[in-house]
């Protein structure tokens, strides 16, 4: 009887059937079933088995080497008969010019494995080139165009210039892109009539000068999105644009601009639930309604004094806050800090020289009952530091843990100084310790709780 | 996911060498080949795992019981933090093992389809062939001898992908 089951399971070709039922009769045996390629197989002996991973399934090879750049994994055909094609199966492309003496090589080689490359399924490819070579549009247009034959999910393409293929506008299998050019000037090929990524829920794009209605296209063409990341390199656009994106959660905005602002971007994205801001904030974004929001995190400097308090407004429902700019202190006395009436965790980056600091007339409302945890970084322990901390401090009720971190520059007497005077300072939470990180750059930084 | 009521019940496990585990069965959970078994109530008495034995099995429980029991993503962004951050000390501890483990933990996952598992255990192996030659790969995956290329299919190999070896 065993036999004509061992005979039928090694009759025909292996499946997972055949397999699973192999390992559930004989694996206390010891031996195993050893695949040499996809049609013959032998049963070794434990004395004589081959290594482990080699009798892995197929999938399992082909996820090990799909963590790997692709060159690397094409370079595993010669370990052994197994590994010989098995590299033809990646589920990943890390196809990057860096890993290539020669740009001709690394041209061969793209062309090479979009070519011999089968998958079962693509996850990801992604395509990065180096900004100073100089790569012809239609090359990288050809690449993409087959990187889409196989129904990739993920597209992460970095490349000096580039002309989209229209195919890519109405790809169903894409669900993340990522296309950063460092040419000034992004264009939609005349040909691209309508755009429609209906699975999109990645987008991360830059933007650098006129004309941005063709990038702004693209963003209106993704029904379901959900993360967006854009970076503005470049402005001198004068059309105001209104985004209704009600299923966006979480939004990247990174501006860089010198030119004049002169027209307004409507962000009216009520669901949004994390937004990040770097680089320089201008009056060019105005944002609506962000009642949903949980966690901000804003490093952007910005051109007015006044934009900044208009962008915590902004962002003043979140749970979480995180900014790290130095220059979040006012420089004049009058300031209007707005409520925080959510606020459970703030970080905030030791205040610049310029700042000031002067306790506001009106406590904010999370500070009796909600704030709980609070990380001050790169403090150089300066009178507006102390005179905030001081605030934070007495007035929290609830909070738990205050970190102050040293700035790198404190020497070992100004971080002594900073560690006495933050321990006069009188807690209003009972239950409130500090955690107290001196400078990273020493030997053994101070590090402890009190 | 409800706690309470799994939280009580236990699922016993037994290895290719007779040894059993028990464990509660969110533990078990964390596999998706048993959580199908326990869903179509199959999984009534002892589950036998004939190809793995007790050393893979009980790191297998040891990584399942850290897994079930972290928090998951939670209200409270604090905790959340401080169980990533625990957890990601926990899988590189866990993979510091010898190859030959690994190997049978990436077997075994893979078999009990715990994908998490499965993902450590490649990255682990990535990480440790990276930037070795052929020779040092061979020897770290302890590649048997039987199944090397012979000169000749070596170089017809090397000819055939000339383009990746630049």
């Amino acid at each position: 009887m065993a036999m004509r089951i061992l005979g039928w399971i090694l009759d025909d070709e292996p499946n997972p059937v055949r397999v699973l039922l192999y390992y559930l009769l004989f694996s206390e045996s010891k031996s195993l079933l050893v695949f040499r390629d996809s049609k013959s197989y032998e049963i070794s002996s434990h004395a004589d088995h081959l290594d482990r991973l080699s009798s892995l399934p197929e999938e399992l090879i082909s996820h090990l080497l799909s963590l790997m750049q692709t060159k690397v994994a094409v370079q595993t055909c010669i370990l052994s008969k197994r590994w010989r094609h098995s590299w033809t199966l990646v589920h990943n492309l890390e196809l990057n010019c860096d890993d290539f003496y020669l740009f001709t090589s690394f041209l061969k080689f793209v062309d090479q494995v979009l070519a011999l490359f089968k998958p079962f399924q693509v996850n990801k490819i992604r395509m990065h080139v180096f900004s100073f070579r100089i790569i012809p549009k239609s090359i990288v247009s050809k690449w993409i165009s087959k990187a889409l034959t196989f129904d990739v999910c993920e597209l992460d393409i970095k490349v000096p210039d580039v002309e989209l293929p229209s195919r890519l506008f109405t790809c169903k299998s894409l669900t993340k892109f990522r296309l950063h050019h460092t040419s000034l000037y992004f264009s939609l090929s005349d040909c691209v009539s309508s755009i429609n990524l209906p699975n999109l829920i990645t987008l991360d794009i830059n933007v650098a000068y006129t004309p941005l209605n063709d990038a702004f296209k693209l963003i209106q063409g993704c029904p379901i999105l959900v993360n967006l990341s854009l970076k503005i390199k470049g402005w001198n656009d004068k059309e105001d644009y209104t985004f209704n994106i009600p299923t966006l959660k979480r939004l990247k905005l990174s501006t860089f601009s010198s030119s004049r602002m002169v027209n307004k971007v409507i962000l009216n994205v009520p669901n949004l639930e994390c937004l990040i801001v770097d680089g320089v904030w201008f009056s060019l974004f105005i944002i609506e309604d962000l009642s949903s929001l949980v966690e901000a995190n804003v490093s952007c400097r910005v051109s007015h004094e006044y934009l900044w308090f208009e962008l915590l407004k902004v962002i003043s429902k979140a749970k979480f806050l995180s900014l790290t700019t130095k220059c979040w202190m006012s420089l004049n006395d009058q300031c209007q800090w707005p409520e925080f009436p959510n606020l459970k965790r703030l970080e905030l980056q030791g205040c610049a020289k310029a700042g000031r600091w002067v306790d506001p007339l009106a406590i904010p409302t999370c500070m009796p009952m909600k704030l709980k945890t609070m990380r001050y970084s790169k403090t150089k322990g300066n009178i507006n530091d102390i005179q905030f901390l001081k605030f934070i401090l007495s007035n929290s009720k609830a909070l738990k843990t205050l970190t102050v971190e040293c700035d790198a520059t404190l020497s070992s007497e100004e971080e002594k100084q900073l560690l006495a005077e933050l321990s006069t300072l009188y807690r209003g939470s009972r239950d409130c310790q500090i955690h107290f990180v001196g400078s990273s750059r020493r030997y053994k930084p101070r590090n402890f709780w009190f | 996911m409800s706690t309470s009521s799994s939280s009580s019940k236990k699922i016993v496990l037994k290895s290719a060498d007779n040894e059993t585990f028990e464990i509660d069965e969110i533990v078990a959970l964390e596999s998706q080949a048993i959580k199908n078994m326990i869903e179509d109530e199959c999984a009534d008495n002892v589950i036998p795992l004939g190809n793995i034995d007790s050393k893979t099995l009980s790191k297998i429980i040891e990584y399942c019981k850290k897994h079930a029991e972290s928090p998951k993503k939670d209200d409270n962004a604090d905790i959340d933090e401080k169980a990533v951050e625990d957890l990601k000390s926990f899988d590189a501890e866990f993979a510091k093992v010898d190859m030959p483990l690994i190997q049978d933990i990436l077997m075994a996952a893979n078999f009990l389809n715990i994908d998490n598992l499965i993902g450590l255990m490649c990255r682990t192996i990535a990480d440790r062939i990276k930037g070795k030659t052929p020779e040092e790969i061979r020897k770290i995956l302890n590649i048997n001898k039987n199944d090397l290329l012979s000169p000749e299919q070596e170089a017809k190999a090397r000819e055939e992908n000339s383009w990746a070896f630049d």
